[in-house]
């Protein structure tokens, strides 16, 4: 893995486990350790930090750094190729669209990926998963952010 | 002032003064079914992983452009690098006039685009930087700018 630091911005490339993309540095206000896979949101409650995603329009990144202690500096990847936590039971399909699930910080693919609507929701973080993934508890699934 | 030149594996920087390719690039595997040329727009791959398909104008899995193919002449099956943000160039349908700041969105031709008053239309790959009004052309390349 390798991190090639330019301040709060960096190139990431950690190939072997899926992870290539540009990556910000913020603070884990997770309120828990940090979990890589994560979709994450700016936390109003305190500056440059982040916390789990519940909104699709907000969703800003997805967390690189694992097992980051609450209140500590973490990697959240923003344009690439990255790895989402799934919501337990739901799979993912190639060229689906990434959108937010009931359970924060998880992700799903979004079914209705011909509605515009359901796509201007995916407006915080446009990705799509790049490849299959069948359903399960805790499954990475890889995606693709453009932005 | 730095000029930031960097390649990882699969993202890097384009600065290619001669197509008029100024932006950030992803790689993929193409699978258009032809060789790869430069200016079509893409989606990611229903069929095979990591990889891209021209995009269409309605489907469920090829209805989002994910970027613009700037590798040229590569044949279907090897890699291609993919245009996501910056400055690139979009090809346009046969004899359309391009206004600039309007939008370019997918076309009914598979892979191009048309111009079109900006909106929250999904399919839009990016804003038209030039006038372009001289038809009759075919295949003609108009600069766009991508977010």
């Amino acid at each position: 893995m390798v991190i090639e630091k330019l301040g709060a911005i960096s190139w990431l490339k950690d190939t072997d486990n899926g992870w290539d993309c540009l990556a910000l540095k913020l603070i884990n206000r997770t309120g828990a350790a940090s979990t890589i896979g994560t979709a994450v949101q700016l936390n109003p409650s305190y500056e440059d930090s982040v916390y789990l995603s519940n909104n699709d329009d907000t969703t800003m990144g997805v967390v690189y750094s694992n097992g980051v202690s609450n209140g500590s500096d973490i990697w959240i990847g923003v344009i690439g190729f990255m790895r989402v936590l799934l919501k337990d039971g739901e799979e993912a399909l190639r060229g689906i669209t990434v959108t937010n699930s009931s359970t924060p910080g998880r992700l799903k693919g979004s079914i209705y990926v011909n509605n515009p609507y359901i796509y201007s929701l995916t407006f915080g973080l446009k990705g799509f998963f790049t490849d299959n993934v069948s359903s399960g508890t805790s499954v990475l699934a890889p995606i693709f952010v453009t932005r | 002032m730095s000029i930031l030149s960097y390649k990882t594996g699969r993202l890097k920087m384009i600065k290619d003064n001669v197509a008029d390719f100024y932006c950030l690039a992803a790689k993929f595997t193409n699978k258009t079914g032809e060789v790869s040329v430069r200016g079509k727009i893409v989606s990611i791959s229903e069929g095979y992983a990591d990889s891209v398909e021209l995009t269409a104008s309605s489907g469920v899995y090829h209805f989002y452009p994910v970027g613009i193919i700037y590798s040229d002449y590569v044949s279907d099956g090897l890699d291609i690098w993919v245009a996501i943000q910056g400055e690139m160039k979009v090809m346009v349908v046969d004899n359309e006039f391009c206004t600039q700041s309007d939008a370019a969105v997918v076309d009914t031709t598979d892979g191009k685009a048309s111009c079109a008053t900006p909106s929250n239309n999904p399919q839009t790959i990016g804003i038209f930087l030039q006038n372009y009004t001289i038809p009759p052309h075919s295949n003609a390349l108009v600069p766009i700018y991508k977010r």
